[in-house]
C-alpha cells in the first residue's frame, strides 16, 4: 500500500438476516482515499452511508471484503485494538455534536487523551489549545447546555482533533444547524484539516456541503456509483 | 383495532428484552399481590376450620320443661337442613356412686343416659375398656380408681329423692379427657365433674325418667340470677353441616344463629339452644381480622416497591415504543393509529403480565401454604381475589405504559427529545417538603390513633370484620414519607459529596473514576430514585426477616405464659396432691417443679374470685415471669410477697375494680373444699402486676401457698409447673416420662408449651407466618436484583448516544463497564447501608403490630443474624449478577445507530 494512501476497502460488504432474507446494507464497496484529501459521500436513507462509516471506523465488521486503515487490517484487530486505533488514528464528529453533559467543554475535549491515558497536565495544555483554535478559550468551564449549536459543535471538532488524528470521520457535521453556522463549521472544519494535512470524509446530505470536497461518492441501495470530482475542491 | 392489535403484537415481539422485563416487572407486582391476597383467603379459611376444631358439640337444646316429648323432637331436629347429627341425652345429678358391698361412695356426681350411637356421632367419650351394653353401665376413670371399680363390679348409684339407688353391672370405662364440652352444655354450670356414669337411654327412659321427672326442681344461684333445675336434664346435642358454612367467621357466625333460631322456633317454650359455635367464630372473626391487619403491613410494601419497579420497566418499553411511533409518524401513520397501536400494546402488556402474576401468585401461595390453599373449596375467594390482582395489574399498567406513551404521543418527538436531556430541576415534592409532611401526618394520625384506643382492630358482632382505616393510613404515610426524605437526602448527599466521591473513585478506577462520579453527582435523582427503591425493598426484606424471628420467639414466649412454664401437670379433682408430688414429677431433664393452691369459689366483696396460693422461692425458679408483666419489677413485687406471710399481690384490673392499693388490707373467704364451707381470711395487699404465670385466664388474686394452705387447714395444690431446660426434645421426653409413670395409676393431665401452640391453632399466633415470608423474601430478593438491572438499562438506555459517542472516541468495552460497575457499587452500598438501618426501623413498627396479637407485650426485635446475613449475600449476589448482565447490553451498541437515535 503506497504511503500517502490512509484508507482502502475492497469489496466491502455488509448484510443483515431479516427472517429469513437476507438485506445488504452494503455491497462490494471499494475505494482508496488517501492523505489529506477530503471526501464527501451522499445518498438517500437506507443507502449504506451509515453502514460505510460504521465499518471505516471500526465499528462493525463486514460480512466479506477489507477495510485497510493506516496500513492495518481492521479485519483482524481485537476489540481493545480497533478502540486503540480509533484513539489514535480517527477522530470523529457527529451531528448531533454528543458533547458529554456532565464534562466541561474543556473536559469533553480532553476525554479523548483520557481514554488514552494521557498524564492530566499534557491533557490539560493539549485541549486548551485545541480550545483556543476553536475559539472559546472562555467557554472552558461551560457545561454543553451551556452553549449554543455552533459553539458545541465547535467544541465536538476540537475534541476530534485532539488526539492528532490521521483519519477524520465527519457524520453529517452541519445537520443540525442553520445556513450560516454551518458555513462557519465548514470553514473551520477544512481550515483546521488543511493546517493538520488530515483526510476528512464526511456523510452529507447537503450538496452545497459536498461541493466543497475533493470528491463525492454517491451510494444507492449499498452500491457505490460514480465518484464525482469537485471542480474547486477545499 | 383488529390491525392495531396485530402491529402491538409484532412491536412487542420485535424487542423481546424488553417485552420480557416488562411482563416480568408487571408479573412481580401482580404476584406478590395475588399471593398476600390468596394466603389472606386460604389463612382466612383455615383459621375458621382451626378456630371450630376444638368445637366437639356445636349446639345443646335443652328442654326447658321436663314434659317434652324427645322423641318427637329428636324426629323434628334430625329433618332440618344444615344438620348432620341429633343424638337426644339426658343426665341426672347424683348423690354417690358405691362399688356394691363398699362402705363408702363417690361424692356427688352426674349420670348420662344416651344412645350406643352416640359414642361414634360425637368424639367426647373414648370406652377405654370393656364396652357399652344397654344392660350395664360405664363409668368414668377417676370414678373407677378412686372407688376401685373394675368391669364386672356392680355399681350402686343414689338420687337425692329416691328411696332406692339404681343397680348395674359395669360393663366399661370411659376416658372423659375430653368430655368438658358435656359440662358446658348447661349454662347455669360450668364445672367439670370427675365421677360420672352412663347408661343406655331407652333403659334409662323405661326404668328411672319417670321418677325423676316427678321430684321438685331446686334452685341455683349464681352471680345475681337463680335459675330452676330439673332433676333430669333432657338435652339434644347438635351437629351442624360444617361444610356448607362460609369461611368468612363473620358470615358463618350469622348462619349459625340463624340456624339456632329456626331451632327455638320450632319448639317454641320447650327448648333452649345453646350455641357452642359462636364464641368460636368471634374468636376466628377477631384472629382473621388481626391476620389482615399482619399481612398487609408485611405484604403491600412489598407490593408497591414492586409496583414502582414495573414503571421503571415500563419505561424502558416506552423508549422503545417512542422511536417505533416516530418512525411511523415519518411514514404517515395518523395520531388516531398510533394512538390504537399504543392502547394494544398496553392491552397485550398488561393481560400477559397480570396473568403471568397470577400464575407467580398460585405458585407463591401453594410454596407457602401447600397446594391444599389453592383447592376447589376456595374457589369463590381465590377467583375474587385474582380478579382483584388482575383489576391492579391493568391499571398499573395503564398507568405506568399507557398514559406515558400517550403522554409523549402528544409531544414532537423532537421535543421529547428536549425533554430527556434538560438539566435535571428539583421536583415539586421536593419543593413543597411533602416527605416531611407525609411523617408529620404520620405521627398526628399514630397519636389520634392511640388516643382511641391503639391498635385495636374493631370487629362489629355478627357483621363483617371491619378495619380501622387509619391503621393503613400510618404505615402508608411513614412509607411515603420516608421513601420521599431518603430520596432527598440521597440527593442532596450524591450532590454534595462529588469532590470526594470523585477521588474515591480516581482511587479505585483510575482517571476514568472522575468521569464516573460526575455522572453519578451530575445524576444524582436518578441514582439516588434507585437507591431508596433497593434500599426500601432490602429494608423489607430485613424487617421480615426480624419480624419472623421475633413472632415465633413470642410465639413460644406465649405458649410459655399460658403454660406457666415449660410443662403443666394437673391431678384430677378426686385425687388431690400435696407439695409432696413435686418428687416423682422430678424426672431426667426437669430442672425445678413447683406446686399451686387454687380456690374457684373465694369470695372478694360479693364476688365469687379465683385466688392462687404459691411458694415464691419455687415459683421463682420455674415460673415464666418477664418483667413486663410486672408494675415495678418481678423481683420488687414477689420479693415483697415471700416477705409477707399473709401478703396478697392482685392484678392490675381487680386493684381499679376493688379500689384496692398497696398497703390496704384485702378481706377475703377462701372455700375449702374438704369442709364445704368458707373461711375468712385477712390478707394485705403488697403488690400490682400486669400478668401472672399462674393462669392466663384468671390470676388475679395471688397468696403465699403457706398461708392459703393454713387458713384451709389442708396443703392440696391444683396443679404443678415443671421446669426444664426448654428444649423441644426434652420437654417431649418428660411429657412422655409422666405418661408412662401415670398411666393407669393417677389420672392426670399434662400440658406443654409445644402442644398449648398447637391447641391455640384458633388463635392468630397459629398463623403459618414461615410461608409467607420465605415467599416474600424470594421477592425481595427478586425486586433488588430485577430492580437494579432495569435501573442499570434504563441508564444505559438513557445515555447510548453519550456511549455510543465514547465506543467511537476510542473507548474499549471494559472502560465503558466501568461506568456501570460504578453505578452499581455506589447504587449497591447506599442500598445496603440504609436498608439495613431503615429495616431495623420498621422491624421495631412491626413489632409494635405483635403488641395486638400476643398476650405477652413484645419489647424488642430480636435479630437473626445468620438469616440477615444470608439476605445481605444473595443480594450483593443478586446485584453483581444484575450489574454483568447489565454491561451485556453495552457490548451490543451499535454505535452509529446510536448516535443517530435509530
Amino acid at each position: 500500500m503506497p504511503e500517502d494512501i490512509v484508507l482502502q476497502t475492497r469489496e466491502l460488504t455488509r448484510s443483515y438476516a431479516l427472517g429469513r432474507e437476507t438485506i445488504s446494507a452494503l455491497c462490494d464497496v471499494s475505494l482508496t482515499i488517501t492523505r489529506g484529501e477530503f471526501v464527501a459521500i451522499m445518498g438517500p436513507s437506507g443507502s449504506g452511508k451509515s453502514t460505510l462509516l460504521n465499518l471505516l471506523g471500526g465499528l462493525d465488521a463486514p460480512t466479506r471484503g477489507e477495510v485497510w486503515l493506516a496500513g492495518k487490517n481492521l479485519a483482524g484487530l481485537h476489540e481493545n485494538e480497533s478502540a486503540a486505533l480509533r484513539r489514535h488514528t480517527l477522530g470523529f464528529i457527529f451531528q448531533g455534536y454528543d458533547l458529554f453533559p456532565v464534562l466541561t467543554a474543556l473536559e469533553n475535549i480532553m476525554y479523548p487523551l483520557l481514554v488514552a491515558g494521557v498524564p492530566l497536565a499534557e491533557r490539560t495544555e493539549r485541549a486548551g489549545a485545541m480550545l483556543a483554535k476553536v475559539g472559546l478559550t472562555d467557554k472552558a468551564q461551560h457545561f454543553p447546555d451551556e452553549l449554543s449549536g455552533g459553539q458545541q459543535q465547535r467544541i465536538g471538532i476540537a475534541r476530534a482533533l485532539v488526539n492528532r488524528p490521521l483519519v477524520l470521520l465527519a457524520d453529517e457535521p452541519t445537520g443540525n444547524l442553520d445556513s450560516t453556522t454551518a458555513g462557519d463549521i465548514l470553514d473551520l472544519l477544512t481550515h483546521l484539516v488543511q493546517a493538520e494535512n488530515l483526510t476528512l470524509i464526511m456523510v452529507t446530505h447537503d450538496p452545497d456541503s459536498a461541493r466543497r470536497a475533493h470528491r463525492t461518492l454517491h451510494l444507492k441501495d449499498g452500491r457505490l456509483l460514480e465518484a464525482v470530482e469537485a471542480v474547486g475542491g477545499v | 383495532m383488529r390491525a392495531s392489535l396485530v402491529y402491538a403484537g409484532r412491536l412487542v415481539r420485535r424487542t423481546p428484552g424488553r417485552t420480557l422485563t416488562y411482563l416480568f416487572g408487571l408479573a412481580l407486582a401482580v404476584g406478590l399481590f395475588a399471593t398476600i391476597l390468596f394466603f389472606v383467603d386460604a389463612s382466612t379459611r383455615r383459621m375458621t376450620t382451626l378456630a371450630l376444631a376444638p368445637v366437639q358439640l356445636d349446639m345443646v337444646g335443652h328442654a326447658t320443661t321436663p314434659a317434652v316429648d324427645a322423641a318427637a323432637i329428636t324426629k323434628t331436629l334430625s329433618g332440618l337442613d344444615g344438620l348432620t347429627a341429633v343424638e337426644p341425652v339426658t343426665s341426672a345429678d347424683f348423690a354417690s356412686a358405691t362399688k356394691s358391698g363398699a362402705a363408702q361412695g363417690s361424692p356427688a356426681g352426674r349420670l348420662f343416659a344416651l344412645n350406643p350411637s352416640y359414642f361414634k356421632t360425637f368424639d367426647l367419650l373414648a370406652i377405654s375398656q370393656g364396652k357399652f351394653d344397654p344392660a350395664g353401665a360405664l363409668i368414668s376413670e377417676p370414678l373407677a380408681i378412686v372407688q376401685h371399680i373394675a368391669i364386672g363390679d356392680k355399681i350402686s348409684v343414689s338420687f337425692k329423692g329416691l328411696d332406692k339407688p339404681i343397680e348395674l353391672p359395669v360393663t366399661g370405662i370411659v376416658d372423659t379427657s375430653r368430655a368438658d364440652p358435656l359440662f358446658a352444655a348447661n349454662e347455669a354450670e360450668n364445672t367439670v365433674i370427675a365421677d360420672l356414669v352412663f347408661v343406655d337411654l331407652g333403659w334409662f327412659n323405661s326404668n328411672v325418667l319417670d321418677m325423676l321427672k316427678t321430684l321438685p326442681p331446686t334452685a341455683l344461684t349464681t352471680g345475681n340470677t337463680t335459675t330452676q333445675v330439673f332433676a333430669v336434664d333432657q338435652q339434644f346435642h347438635i351437629r351442624v353441616n360444617r361444610e356448607t358454612l362460609s369461611p368468612d367467621p363473620a358470615k358463618a357466625n350469622n348462619d349459625v344463629i340463624t340456624l339456632r333460631r329456626t331451632i327455638e322456633r320450632q319448639f317454641t317454650g320447650q327448648l333452649r339452644v345453646t350455641n357452642n359455635l359462636e364464641a368460636a367464630f368471634k374468636s376466628a372473626g377477631s384472629d382473621v381480622l388481626s391476620a389482615k391487619i399482619l399481612l398487609i403491613f408485611l405484604g403491600l410494601p412489598g407490593v408497591a416497591l414492586a409496583a414502582y419497579l414495573s414503571k421503571f420497566a415500563a419505561e424502558l418499553f416506552a423508549e422503545a415504543q417512542r422511536r417505533e411511533f416516530g418512525l411511523l409518524r415519518t411514514r404517515g401513520a395518523t395520531p388516531r393509529q398510533i394512538t390504537a397501536i399504543v392502547a394494544a400494546t398496553s392491552i397485550l402488556l398488561a393481560v400477559g403480565g397480570s396473568a403471568l402474576g397470577l400464575l407467580i401468585g398460585a405458585f407463591g401461595v401453594a410454596l407457602a401454604l401447600g397446594t391444599e390453599a389453592l383447592s376447589l373449596a376456595n374457589l369463590p375467594q381465590l377467583a375474587s381475589s385474582a380478579l382483584i390482582a388482575f383489576g391492579a395489574g391493568l391499571l398499573l399498567t395503564f398507568a405506568a405504559a399507557f398514559v406515558p406513551a400517550f403522554g409523549s404521543l402528544q409531544r414532537e418527538i423532537t421535543q421529547e427529545r428536549r425533554v430527556l436531556r434538560r438539566t435535571e430541576g428539583k421536583p415539586f415534592w421536593q419543593r413543597a417538603y411533602l416527605d416531611i409532611l407525609l411523617l408529620l401526618a404520620a405521627l398526628v394520625v399514630w397519636y389520634v390513633n392511640n388516643a382511641n384506643g391503639g391498635f385495636k382492630p374493631k370487629a362489629v358482632e355478627t357483621t363483617a370484620v371491619e378495619l380501622s382505616f387509619f391503621i393503613f393510613l400510618i404505615p402508608f404515610f411513614i412509607w411515603l414519607g420516608t421513601a420521599l426524605l431518603m430520596l432527598r437526602l440521597v440527593d442532596g448527599g450524591l450532590k454534595r459529596a462529588a469532590v470526594p466521591l470523585a477521588r474515591l473513585m480516581t482511587r479505585v478506577m483510575g482517571d476514568l473514576g472522575e468521569v464516573a462520579a460526575r455522572y453519578i453527582s451530575r445524576r444524582s435523582l436518578r441514582v439516588s430514585g434507585s437507591v431508596t427503591v433497593i434500599a426500601l425493598t432490602l429494608s423489607f426484606g430485613v424487617s421480615l426477616i426480624i419480624f419472623g424471628k421475633t413472632y415465633s420467639t413470642e410465639r413460644q414466649l406465649d405458649s410459655q405464659y399460658v403454660v406457666g412454664s415449660d410443662l403443666r401437670v394437673t391431678p384430677a379433682l378426686t385425687t388431690p396432691q400435696t407439695a409432696d408430688f413435686a418428687s416423682p414429677l422430678m424426672v431426667p431433664g426437669v430442672v425445678a417443679v413447683t406446686g399451686i393452691a387454687r380456690d374457684t369459689q373465694a369470695l372478694i366483696g360479693a364476688e365469687k374470685q379465683t385466688v392462687y396460693g404459691i411458694n415464691v422461692a419455687e415459683f421463682r425458679k420455674v415460673a415464666y415471669s418477664p418483667e413486663a408483666f410486672f408494675e415495678t419489677s418481678a423481683q420488687q413485687t414477689l420479693d415483697a410477697l415471700a416477705n409477707t406471710p399473709n401478703g396478697v399481690i392482685l392484678s392490675r384490673e381487680q386493684a381499679d375494680k376493688f379500689n384496692i392499693q398497696i398497703g390496704d388490707p384485702v378481706l377475703m373467704q377462701l372455700y375449702s373444699r374438704v369442709t364445704s364451707t368458707y373461711i375468712n381470711a385477712r390478707a394485705a395487699a403488697v403488690g400490682i402486676f400486669g400478668q401472672l404465670s399462674t393462669s392466663s385466664q384468671d390470676s388475679d388474686f395471688i397468696l403465699n401457698r403457706d398461708f392459703m394452705a393454713s387458713t384451709l387447714g389442708n396443703a392440696n395444690l391444683e396443679f404443678f409447673l415443671v421446669k426444664t431446660n426448654g428444649d423441644e426434645a426434652t420437654i417431649n421426653n418428660v411429657r412422655a416420662a409422666y405418661a408412662a409413670k401415670f398411666a393407669n395409676t393417677l389420672p392426670v393431665r399434662i400440658q406443654d408449651i409445644n402442644t398449648v401452640i398447637n391447641a391455640d391453632a384458633k388463635s392468630l399466633t397459629a398463623l403459618n407466618l414461615n410461608g409467607l415470608q420465605s415467599v416474600e423474601i424470594v421477592y425481595t430478593l427478586l425486586v433488588i436484583s430485577l430492580g437494579l438491572a432495569i435501573f442499570l438499562l434504563a441508564m444505559v438506555n438513557e445515555r447510548r448516544r453519550e456511549f455510543g459517542a465514547m465506543r467511537a472516541l476510542g473507548t474499549t468495552l471494559a472502560q465503558l463497564s466501568q461506568f456501570i460497575f460504578a453505578e452499581a457499587a455506589t447504587i449497591g452500598v447506599l442500598s445496603l447501608i440504609i436498608g439495613l438501618i431503615l429495616g431495623a426501623g420498621l422491624a421495631q413498627l412491626l413489632v409494635l403490630l405483635l403488641r395486638i396479637v400476643f398476650t405477652v407485650p413484645t419489647q424488642t426485635p430480636i435479630w437473626s443474624l445468620p438469616d440477615l446475613g444470608a439476605l445481605a449475600l444473595l443480594v450483593i449476589v443478586g446485584m453483581v449478577i444484575s450489574t454483568l448482565l447489565s454491561t451485556r447490553r453495552l457490548s451490543r451498541l451499535k454505535v452509529i445507530e446510536a448516535l443517530r437515535e435509530l
